[in-house]
């Protein structure tokens, strides 16, 4: 019988506040006509910050992993870097949320709450340290996040989102469950450093269960990053879900589930590495190619965008392939990195976007540079970000990535990441060439910011330069979260 | 006796006797010589005891004081016409009084009816005593809705139709009240067995329905609404719904529906003896002046039953009586109830039982 | 015939209800009815909650009894009888991906019938794990609520707010306002 010792639970006491935190906004939005949508946003950003400043101090963590409840979670440097960065994460989207959610006139405290219980179910997700507790999380963060996507209930296109989010989240949730429960069925362990010592005796008495079991865990956490071919449900859903929802989609929730998917694949299977790296390594090419290759045709900035995501799930995934100590941490440092670029693109699309999905093409960016100078600088940061160019964090992010993969000898996908970076060059800049080079015309729409949004997207560029321009505090930050390789 | 006895433990071998022999021929017991006369009688004590309260006679005519009457049903039930209507759902029709009577009859199996075996190889009086017995009262408590659903809908008729939705919709937002109540002695016993739970009053000297008054009160509400009694028999109310989900159904079909009931009300009668009332023990089990209320001079553990079948009387008429003094609720005074007042009562009960649990 | 009960008895039976979860399971997605589709999946749970029992885990087969057969299948059951969904006899079950799901299906099933093969043959594991306690039987019921209460007490509360978020859900999306 495992240890159990009720005063763990303090020592989650962050999760446990954005829980409670949650649960004060959903009760607050019951009240009356709802909290206005300012006041549901302080409450939240009060939130997030707190529990940002529990997660600094009250989890402590050592050097070694710190197992707790009877195990089933753990504290330890991966969990806090990847609970901090999905916190930031989270405070960027409640600020580019403001002033959609009340365009909309849709109630702010519910959407608040959801969201802030979605990040609780983050926050557990990357502390799991049993199939069990990592997966009841993630699925407290993928229901939330389907309410989220649909949450424009009367746009067709946010009842699009969120019933196919809803019905291929459902199917790979249910594929993850069955993979690990066919593992449990070979070890008959959950935890996952039992896992991986029972795994080598269970290969040889479970025959096909371990082999079929891992491979469908993957499947699932593979659908979660949206990596090919897993990611037919992603251009549908970040199209139609409300914006900053797909700007919350594409960073916190990728970050959590690369997460998990790096815990899982590390200390769960690290019996198993030459298997998965073959898998990796061949998802990780398709994704990189295919996803490039799809943003290159479209001319919807959102769905240009969620290809693009697609594809930088692809970038991360070298990391995970190479499988080395630098491996490892660079992609926790280009996930930090990816976190303030994404939702930095994304609050530009808010900037522009208006009711009906109107403003989202990249024709409505033409002559922004002379309407509106700063938000047209602040896009270029990012869109060199996301091509990889210096002096951003998405340059400093990839090339550690690459000469990770390099190193541990996959020069063959690195190679393809190199090129396919190169191919991402053309549609990102076609956005670029309409700020820069073309004029607008009547119909396109006036930049819209807000105090929120503005605060957001200079963040967000400060973010990306600092990464860029002085990364090494970021990158010991990051190698802090590194975790024990086989 | 014995020797028939041992003649088929040597025909069948231990397994077969033990597991599958003894136990049908309990259910066989309990159910042609207990329960079936039970309710055939039952309802004649029902026409007996609301004609007292009415100032009528009740039926008087078959034999002495009618006490032939329910024969005399049973017979005009077995030989009336078969009906079904056209257009109706023939499978479901035919199902669902069967899976109306059917869970009743399978709840029996688990109810201790008087005290286990006080010797090896003596009699037990239930059939079977399993560590999940309150769990699986429960689940197959739900069921009958299932014969009742089937029933309306495949009736193809817009009054059972509408029968077996208010139907649905009662017996489930009453099942959650049940079910918390059902954990106030639970805890306290700290076992799901229900002889363990008689036991465990036994044991504290007093019947659960002194510390859990306020989950006896509830299990009684939610359990007269489980089995669509008055004041909560809505799903058949005439004057709005003809005869609700059975409207349809004639001759021996209507019969098991009605046999449905009635089980279903001796079911919810015998559970809330066995759990707040002290199954087969006498009142005040602690008291020894009272110890010639065992009635020890009965063989075999008889007195129990006897203490048993006086307090499910007791419940049963209590059932007749609510039936002879309380107006129909109106449904959604009925809902209103059931979630705005039962389920906080019940949690409430629960919360306290578990503090007291924890510190006393 | 005894002896075919007593020694094979429990095979019998797990096949018997293993055969019923499998054909209602087709049942739920191909039947046009939606009445009987609902019903398929009553049968369903109803079986699997046998093979539970037949397991030794009484708790999670009358569990799986009381809240799926007798909660949430009546909930399906009134919203079918609530809605009218007639309709859905004239719209198409399967869309023109039929051939491509058949294979990928077949495939499925042949991989599965596969890892299953490869097992060696051999009884039924001890259960004993499923009703002891420091290895003494204390009953399943027992077992499970102490593993649930102490190891996993913290995804248990998870999953008391995901279900809080489903709720809540439900209500967002389907209130008009």
């Amino acid at each position: 019988m495992p240890a159990f010792d009720l005063r763990e639970f303090l020592l989650l006491a962050p999760e446990i506040l954005l829980a409670i935190g949650g649960l004060a906004l959903l009760l607050a939005g019951s009240v009356g006509r709802g909290v206005p949508g300012r006041v549901a946003a302080s409450l939240s950003l009060f939130f997030l910050v707190a529990t940002a400043l529990l997660v600094l101090t009250v989890e402590e963590v050592g050097p070694e992993p710190r197992l707790i409840l009877g195990s089933s979670f753990v504290l330890d440097g991966f969990a806090r870097f990847f609970k901090l960065v999905i916190l930031a994460g989270t405070a960027l989207t409640v600020l580019i949320s403001v002033r959609f959610v009340d365009d909309g006139a849709y109630r702010a405290g519910e959407y608040h709450a959801l969201l802030l219980l979605a990040t609780t179910g983050m926050m557990f997700m990357v502390g799991g340290f049993n199939l069990v507790s990592i997966w009841i999380a993630l699925e407290l963060m993928a229901l939330s996040s389907y309410i989220l996507a649909g949450y424009f209930k009367r746009e067709t296109r946010s009842n699009e989102a969120a019933l196919k989010y809803f019905v291929l989240g459902a199917l790979s949730s249910a594929i993850l469950l069955y993979g690990a429960s066919l593992l449990y069925g070979a070890t008959g362990e959950l935890r996952l450093d039992l896992l991986a010592a029972a795994l080598p005796e269970a290969m040889v008495t479970g025959r096909l269960l371990v082999p079929t079991g891992w491979l469908m865990l993957s499947v699932g956490l593979l659908f979660k990053v949206a990596a090919v071919p897993f990611h037919v449900w992603t251009p549908d859903v970040y199209v139609g879900a409300p914006t900053p929802v797909t700007a919350y989609l594409a960073a916190a929730s990728k970050t959590a589930s690369f997460a998990i998917l790096v815990r899982i694949f590390v200390q769960g299977l690290p019996t198993l590495l030459p298997d998965w790296q073959i898998v990796i390594a061949a998802v990780a090419s398709v994704t990189m190619i295919w996803g490039n290759l799809a943003a290159l045709t479209q001319t919807n900035v959102k769905r240009m965008l969620a290809y693009s995501s697609i594809a930088h799930a692809g970038y991360v995934l070298l990391g995970l392939l190479a499988a080395s100590v630098i491996g490892l941490w660079s992609v926790a440092f280009y996930l930090l990195a990816y976190t303030f670029i994404t939702l930095g693109a994304f609050a530009m699309v808010v900037v522009l976007e208006r009711r009906e999905y109107a403003g989202e093409e990249v024709s409505d960016y033409a002559g922004l540079a002379r309407r509106a100078p700063w938000l047209a600088a602040a896009m270029l940061v990012f869109l060199l970000a996301l091509t990889g160019i210096p002096p951003t964090g998405g340059f400093v992010g990839k090339v550690y990535l690459f000469a990770a993969a390099v190193e541990a000898g996959w020069t063959w996908v690195a190679v393809i990441g190199v090129l396919t970076s190169a191919i991402s060059l053309y549609y990102y800049f076609s956005i670029a060439v309409q700020m820069y080079l073309k004029e607008s015309t009547r119909d396109t729409p006036e930049p819209l910011g807000s105090p929120a949004l503005t605060a957001a997207i200079a963040t967000c560029v400060v973010a990306t330069l600092v990464l860029g321009l002085f990364p090494g505090p970021f990158i010991e930050f990051a190698q802090a979260a590194g975790l024990p390789l086989p | 006796m014995s020797g028939l006895l041992a003649a088929m433990l040597e025909a069948t071998g231990p397994t077969l006797f033990h597991y599958v022999l003894v136990p049908l021929i309990k259910i066989a017991i309990v159910l042609f010589a207990g329960v079936l006369p039970l309710i055939m009688y039952l309802v004649l004590a029902e026409r007996k005891v609301l004609g007292f309260m009415q100032a009528r006679v009740g039926p008087n005519r078959v034999g002495l004081w009618g006490l032939l009457q329910p024969i005399a049903d049973v017979m005009k039930l077995l030989v009336k016409e078969d009906v079904v209507p056209r257009r109706a759902v023939r499978w479901a029709f035919v199902l669902g009084p069967c899976l109306v009577v059917a869970p009743a009859f399978v709840i029996f199996s688990v109810i201790p009816f008087g005290p286990p075996a006080a010797t090896e190889g003596g009699i037990s009086w239930f059939v079977t005593d399993i560590n999940v017995a309150l769990l699986m009262v429960l689940a197959l408590a739900t069921l009958p809705v299932y014969g009742i659903i089937l029933g309306g809908w495949g009736s193809n008729s817009k009054f059972s139709l509408l029968g077996g939705l208010r139907s649905a919709a009662q017996m489930i937002s009453y099942e959650v009240p049940q079910g918390f109540a059902l954990v106030g002695p639970l805890l306290l016993a700290g076992t799901m067995s229900l002889v363990g739970i008689v036991e465990a009053q036994r044991d504290l000297g007093m019947w659960f329905i002194v510390p859990q008054f306020v989950a006896f009160f509830v299990f009684l509400v939610a359990g007269v609404a489980e089995s669509n009694r008055n004041p909560f028999d809505l799903p058949e109310a005439e004057s709005e719904l003809v005869a609700g989900f059975h409207t349809e159904y004639t001759g021996i079909r209507f019969a098991l529906f009605f046999l449905g009931e009635y089980a279903n009300m001796i079911v919810v009668s015998s559970v809330a003896v066995t759990l707040f009332l002290g199954g087969w023990l006498r009142p005040f089990p602690s008291v020894e002046a009272l110890s010639f209320l065992d009635l020890s001079f009965l063989p075999a553990g008889l007195g129990g039953v006897v203490w048993f079948s006086l307090k499910l009387f007791v419940f049963l008429f209590v059932y007749i009586w609510f039936r002879g003094t309380f107006p129909r609720y109106r449904f959604d005074q009925l809902m209103a109830l059931g979630w705005k007042w039962m389920i906080p009562l019940a949690l409430v009960n629960l919360f306290l039982t578990g503090l007291v649990k924890v510190w006393v | 015939m005894i002896e075919l009960l007593t020694q094979h008895g429990e095979a019998i039976l797990f096949y018997a209800f293993a055969l019923a979860a499998v054909v209602s399971a087709v049942g739920v997605i191909s039947l046009r009815n939606p009445m009987y589709c609902a019903l398929s999946l009553l049968v369903t749970f109803l079986a699997v909650a046998a093979l539970f029992l037949m397991r030794h885990a009484e708790l999670l087969g009358m569990v799986q009894l009381f809240v799926y057969g007798g909660g949430i299948m009546v909930l399906f059951l009134f919203v079918i009888m609530l809605v009218n969904l007639h309709r859905l006899r004239e719209v198409r079950l399967f869309n023109e991906q039929v051939p491509i799901a058949l294979v990928l299906g077949v495939l499925l099933v042949a991989l599965f019938g596969w890892v299953f093969l490869s097992l060696p043959a051999s009884a039924p594991g001890d259960s004993t794990a499923l009703v002891s306690l420091d290895g003494e039987v204390v009953g399943n019921a027992k077992a499970v609520a102490w593993v649930l209460y102490t190891e996993y007490l913290l995804p248990f509360e998870i999953a008391s707010i995901f279900l809080l978020v489903a709720m809540i859900g439900a209500v967002v999306l389907g209130r008009r306002d």
